[in-house]
């Protein structure tokens, strides 16, 4: 039976004996040799390429590679050296190529074919997020950085073809093509349009504005969502204060299509105790169904029909917070990691506590809950 | 030329008045703007995470500095400097502290604030109210300009006085302006019927970077008559009439008000008045034509509204809903069965969840952490500036090592040609005695010069890692995207086991060098040390751990992972396929690049294994580096040979001596162990030094010059009633300074060492050298581990804590043997004998540094039982030890002690269970537990030693220990 493919779930258990340990509630399939210290990014291998391959970039300055098979088993094939630690990973259009942005300030092209990696990013701080773009007339990686830049590479020169001056220090960005969007400090959100060749389109006043007290929260993870014509139509936006913004770019009525939900909160329904909100680490839509999954510092993953604008599942606590997540190419595997986000700073840090990323099988649990 | 002095003029005349003076850098930073504006965003980002690192007990440091930058970077204000933001931030992340009230800083963050706010006047009141800066005269001279500057002259005199009867410090500062004031006004009386044209230079003093609702006409910038003049100009209707009605008293406004002003009524603040007026905020106001109605709003707070109801409303969300149906309280099970629910209910549930109209909020991150400064930063930001101090840390550590060795490698050499100068002049018979020492120090150089310039080696390749960007130029190439589905197929070297995996291919195999060892091992070991390196960035120690890399196991420990991982077997699969692939496409990669990226180009198992390799030669390489001679200082030696060698003098220690003698005593006093040391001729041990004068002083990172030796001393550990200074000066050492001049310890560990060499089979002690001074004494110990155990165990793993134990053990039963009571066993004065990734047969004892709570049983007779010993005193209390048992079970329930505070980082809580005491987190211990089965046999021997004698007891449990695999270094 092939795991993923295949419509029953597995999550149901039955996968060794039930322990007290917490750090896989979920009972999902553990992803073998994962990363030393947090892993702060996940991204899956692209349709082009047959089979699934996942990336993982870590606080341990590497970024691994392992070849998901269809009975759920991971084998681990390769891995590259940051000389600091890697914040996000990206694939090109092919697959053929893997892209990693570290605090080193670079930014390198891992060719899985040779298994070499070049610098093909320099930034004068940390490069917080790597993209690839794919654009009719040209190819580029777009890198934001915390140095308030936003600079696209060609990458076969040492400068960028494209460097724009961002309000603040960039904390999150999402491509798909023609759309890019960027959330900054200081609650700052570009939108940037790609035809041609990339120019800023919008600046929106951040959605995540909490109406009472006219106070915004920290951006901190972005993911674009397509239409029913498969083009980017808006984004959900995730704050450090367990809340997410669905915004669209167009719509027809801005009043009633964005909005704003909570998650990744505990006590929810008990009023006398204060409620314990997390951040949102991760927002990742589901390809097939339109789905959007949320992963938090509270250790849990929650998916969501935004259409429909109800919760599908939360997931049980892990006991560690859950820092990354993705979706293959087909919807049919969930990755999620769990280690430690340093929300609580430092003092909270266990370095030899392990870290996990984990498999799950979402065909099922992601459909929308209208259509049958 | 002229046009850029109107320029600068121009510049000028929008550039904020600093009191200090403007620096010219500052100024020039702000109208170059642009190019050096990433200078200043690094130097913010670099306040900013300082505010966020900083472990100290001042943070305020942080905030006044930051605050003077921000005033020399933005002469202009701006909106950029966020400077606002930043004094609010500030004086209320301290208004909580009592302590900061009168703190000049504090103050002049206040007053600054005050200064940028809408209502200066307000802010000042508000500090009074609440007892901030009352004894600053700071204060009350800003506080009276502002009312000076407002023409209320009376107010202004009143807070003068008002300061003057605080007594605010500096008093002649604000006597003086006081006098400044007074000769003003009284200026100004006179000159009030004069007609007075001609304004000076003026400018727009008030003008701030934002918008003011007070319009103050230009001023005179010249301070001293300005504010008359200011006043006839601005206000001439008023000021002239009152003036000249009350030409010397100043202007009295109205009865009431100067009443007012003189009593200066404290009015209760509940908060800092709001030091700016936002910009386009709407203020509530009447909507002129849009009617709601009411209902629908009284339903909004009850019921969830549908966003489509409330067009004008652009979120559905957030304040008046109620908390209808939260997502996190539909657990799992329950949501299934909410999925066949029809739509329209499934709307209102899950996502547009109510407001937290009610609902108390607390963020479950370091959330003030984040906020805590001019600009907010990210969780990961922080985390970075960790990993970059930890980084920064080990590159100067390395440095320094590298610095010292070089050091130490120049005076080898010249001590060296001095030595072979006096031996050809053969000047003096000492001179033997000391080439002896000479040449001994002579032999550790040269086997120092092996290691110390390998290890520069790597070390001068790690400042690399930071240029890496500099590649970038030349490291493009070969960016030829390959069509992975060409190769995949025909490929039948990646299908092993029926695997189908990518087709990774290492065309130019690594040929093995040092580069990627380099950097594979620095980058390796950032993120598992960062824990351990902080702590000593903020105690300020910073060669505390000078010989420790205690991390070095774990990296190999996880090296060795790697390499048995599935990588191993990729990396074997990787390489095989390499040489058809070479002749291939070899024109791909220049060879240039091969060379500069040779280290990426290496598969994954030689990465792994040359990491190991590394990681286990660094072990000895640092140890070999960060050793020392005594020679270091042998330059000043030579000049104090003419000097005679200083002589023992056992009758110092009689100056002292009592004489008389209580019946009952203390067996550790000082007295008796004086009367004690009395009946022993310490001259005759060797390394007993005797010096005439009084204890040196020692200060970290000094010299201390001993007899003929002199040491280096680092850090500093401060103790009851002694102080250990890390140091160096033949090999690595610890230095233990005592006031007292009772050379006890050296008596207990050369007793030590004399009774062990009794025993051919027992272990050499070596009991240091002793220097007896007037007022004190010193212990020198030769210690190849620099960190106590107490330290190692901080960032060790239990099995390294394990065979801390053992080595723990393996000195008191030592000590036992020889009929010697350590007495006070402690975590913080035992050092390991060695390095512990040093492999070693026998496992060795712990070093003591201290013996001052040691007992002789073979000089001190007397001492039969626990209850005479003081530090048996608290174990008694706490029914641990019976008063009349074995004196020698002290030290049992000393080892249980130090174990425990090793292992668990707390003091033991105790249970007795049928007479048996065990520890409470091993009262139900898993016998299936390793580590749990380990330490709870290892609590339940120390503590319940019956009456057996405690030497074969701890011969016992050593070989136990030894037995088990727990321990690292067991079998």
């Amino acid at each position: 039976m092939s795991l993923f493919g295949a419509s029953t779930g597995f999550g149901a258990g039955g996968f060794g004996a039930a322990t007290t340990d917490t750090h896989n509630p979920m009972k999902d399939v553990e992803v073998t040799s994962p990363p030393d210290d947090s892993i702060s990014c996940l991204a899956f291998s692209p349709p082009a390429m047959p089979g699934n391959f996942l990336i993982g970039g870590s606080w341990a300055n590497d970024v691994r590679c392992w070849e998901v098979q269809d009975n759920g088993q991971t084998v681990p094939k390769a891995q590259q050296m940051h000389t600091g630690p890697v914040l996000d990973v990206c694939w090109s259009e092919d697959g053929s190529k893997v892209f990693t942005a570290s605090c080193d300030k670079t930014a390198k092209m891992w060719d899985l074919n040779s298994n070499q990696a070049i610098q093909i990013a320099q930034h004068d701080a940390p490069i917080r997020t790597v993209h690839w773009i794919k654009a009719p007339n040209y190819n580029c990686i777009m890198t934001g950085s915390w140095d308030k830049t936003l600079k696209f590479w060609d990458t076969r020169s040492p400068n960028p073809m494209m460097s724009l001056q961002l309000p603040e220090r960039c904390y999150c960005a999402d491509v798909v093509y023609p759309m890019a969007v960027v959330a900054s400090a200081d609650r700052g959100l570009i939108v940037y349009q790609l035809e041609n060749q990339p120019s800023e389109f919008r600046r929106i006043d951040s959605p995540l504005k909490h109406q009472v007290t006219g106070l915004t929260y920290q951006h901190r993870c972005i993911a674009i969502f397509k239409d029913k014509q498969n083009k980017p139509a808006g984004f959900a936006l995730g704050s450090i204060e367990g809340r997410v913004a669905i915004h669209y770019i167009n719509p027809p009525n801005p009043a009633k299509d964005n909005f704003t939900f909570k998650c990744h909160r505990s006590n929810g329904t008990n009023t006398a105790t204060p409620q314990d909100i997390y951040a949102v680490n991760a927002i990742s839509f589901h390809p097939v169904h339109g789905t959007l999954a949320t992963v938090g510092s509270d250790g849990r993953f929650s998916f969501w029909d935004k259409d429909a604008r109800t919760k599908l599942k939360t997931s049980e606590q892990l006991d560690q917070p859950i820092t990354a997540c993705s979706f293959n190419n087909n919807g049919n595997i969930f990755a999620y990691a769990s280690s430690y986000d340093w929300s609580k700073g430092h003092e909270y840090y266990n370095p030899q506590k392990k870290n996990y990323i984990f498999l799950r099988n979402a065909t099922e649990e992601l459909k929308p809950r209208n259509k049958k | 030329m002229a046009q850029v002095e109107a320029e600068r003029e121009l510049c000028l005349e929008n550039t904020q008045p600093l009191r200090k003076g403007l620096a010219v850098t500052g100024l020039q930073l702000s109208h170059q703007e642009g190019s050096c504006h990433a200078a200043i965003q690094q130097q913010r980002q670099a306040f900013e995470l300082e505010l966020r690192m900083y472990t100290g007990d001042d943070p305020l440091d942080i905030w006044d500095r930051y605050l003077k930058w921000t005033l020399k970077t933005y002469p202009q204000g701006s909106k950029e400097s966020s400077l606002t933001a930043m004094l609010e931030r500030a004086v209320q992340l301290f208004a909580h502290d009592k302590k900061y009230y009168d703190d000049p800083r504090y103050i002049n963050l206040w007053i600054n604030l005050a200064q940028n706010s809408m209502e200066p006047l307000e802010m000042f009141s508000y500090m009074q109210a609440n007892g901030i800066g009352l004894t600053r005269a700071d204060l009350y001279i800003t506080w009276a300009e502002e009312f000076e500057k407002h023409g209320n002259f009376q107010k202004a005199d009143t807070i003068f006085h008002e300061g003057l009867k605080c007594r605010a410090q500096p008093m002649d500062k604000l006597q003086q302006y006081h006098n400044g004031f007074q000769a003003r006004v009284a200026h100004q009386a006179l000159s009030a019927t004069e007609e007075e044209h001609e304004p000076a230079r003026t400018s727009m003093v008030d003008l701030r970077p934002r918008g003011r609702k007070k319009a103050v006409a230009p001023v005179n910038r010249t301070e001293a008559a300005g504010h008359s003049r200011r006043l006839n100009l601005q206000l001439p209707r008023r000021s002239a009439r009152n003036i000249q009605k009350n030409p010397i008293l100043g202007f009295n406004e109205n009865q009431a008000d100067s009443l007012q002003a003189a009593q200066l009524k404290l009015e209760p603040w509940m908060a800092p008045p709001s030091s700016r007026a936002n910009e386009n905020q709407v203020m509530p106001e009447q909507l002129a034509d849009i009617k709601i109605p009411q209902k629908s709003w009284c339903s909004a707070s009850s019921v969830t509204v549908p966003a489509s109801r409330l067009n004008f409303q652009p979120f559905v969300e957030e304040g008046d809903q109620t908390p209808s149906v939260s997502a996190c309280k539909i657990d799992p099970e329950v949501n299934t069965v909410l999925s066949d629910r029809p739509p329209p209910s499934k709307e209102e549930s899950a996502l547009e969840e109510g407001g937290g109209g009610g609902v108390k909020e607390q963020s479950m991150y370091l959330k003030e952490l984040l906020l805590n400064g001019a600009v907010e930063l990210s969780i990961e930001e922080l985390r970075a500036e960790h990993y970059f101090a930890r980084k920064r840390q080990e590159i100067e550590e390395t440095i320094q090592q590298q610095r010292q060795a070089k050091e130490r490698l120049r005076q080898q050499i010249d001590e060296k040609q001095r030595l072979l100068q006096l031996q050809q002049s053969q000047q003096r018979p000492q001179l033997s005695q000391q080439e002896v020492t000479g040449t001994d120090s002579m032999q550790i150089t040269e086997c120092r010069s092996g290691t110390v310039l390998p290890s520069s080696q790597p070390n001068a390749m790690a400042f690399q890692i930071f240029d890496e960007g500099s590649q970038s130029g030349s490291a493009h190439g070969s960016g030829n995207p390959i069509p992975c589905e060409k190769d995949m197929c025909p490929d039948d070297v990646f299908l092993p086991a029926g695997d189908r995996g990518l087709c990774f291919k290492t065309p130019y195999p690594f040929p093995g060098g040092s580069i990627p060892h380099s950097e594979r091992t620095l980058s390796k070991n950032f993120p598992e040390r960062t824990e351990s390196l902080n702590e000593e960035v903020v105690s300020g120690h910073k060669n505390k751990t000078l010989c420790s890399s205690p991390e070095d196991t774990q990296d190999f420990v996880k090296a060795a992972k790697i390499a048995s991982s599935p990588y191993h077997a990729m990396g074997q699969r990787a390489v095989s396929p390499n040489a058809g692939i070479l002749t291939k496409e070899p024109s791909i990669t220049p060879q240039l690049d091969a060379d500069s990226d040779g280290r990426k180009k290496l598969s994954p198992i030689q990465e792994a294994s040359l990491e190991a390799w590394g990681s286990m030669a660094s072990g000895p390489t640092s140890a070999s580096s960060v050793c020392t001679n005594s020679g270091g200082k042998a330059v000043h030696h030579l000049g104090r040979l003419k000097e005679s060698h200083a002589e023992p003098h056992p009758e110092a220690m009689d100056q002292n001596s009592p004489c008389i003698q209580p019946v009952i005593e203390d067996p550790c006093s000082m007295r008796v162990r004086q009367r004690l040391l009395d009946q022993v001729d310490l001259s005759s041990f060797p390394n007993f030094y005797s010096e005439d004068g009084p204890l040196p002083m020692a200060e970290e990172d000094g010299v201390l010059i001993l007899g003929n030796d002199t040491f280096a001393t680092y850090s500093k550990m401060d103790y009851e009633n002694f102080s250990i200074y890390a140091g160096q000066g033949g090999g690595d050492v610890a230095i233990k300074l005592e006031h007292t001049a009772v050379p006890w310890d050296f008596y207990i560990g050369s007793q030590l060492r004399e009774r062990l060499a009794r025993d051919s089979q027992a272990p050499v002690h070596d009991a240091g050298r002793c220097f007896l001074f007037q007022d004190g004494c010193v212990t020198v110990h030769k210690a190849s581990q620099q960190s106590t155990l107490r330290e190692v165990a901080e960032e060790s793993f239990e099995e390294i804590v394990a065979s801390l134990a053992m080595q723990t053990v393996e000195l008191v039963r030592l000590m036992h043997s020889c009929h010697l009571i350590h007495g006070a066993l402690s975590p913080d004065t035992l050092v390991m004998n060695r390095r512990y990734d040093e492999p070693m047969d026998e496992l060795g004892a712990a070093v003591a540094l201290d013996f001052s709570c040691s007992v002789d049983l073979e000089l001190q007779p007397e001492v039969t039982a626990a209850h005479i010993l003081p530090a048996a005193q608290n174990f008694i209390t706490q029914d641990l030890l019976a008063p009349s048992a074995s004196p020698y079970q002290v030290d049992l329930l000393g080892i249980a002690e130090t174990v425990h505070t090793l292992l668990k980082k707390r003091p033991m809580r105790l249970v007795k269970e049928d007479s048996v005491w065990t520890l409470e987190e091993y009262q139900e211990a898993h016998p299936s537990d390793r580590s749990d089965a380990f330490w709870s046999k290892f609590f339940r021997t120390v503590l319940n030693p019956g009456d057996r004698p405690s030497v074969s007891v701890l011969t016992e449990l050593l070989e136990d220990m030894k037995k088990s695999t727990f321990a690292c270094y067991g079998a």
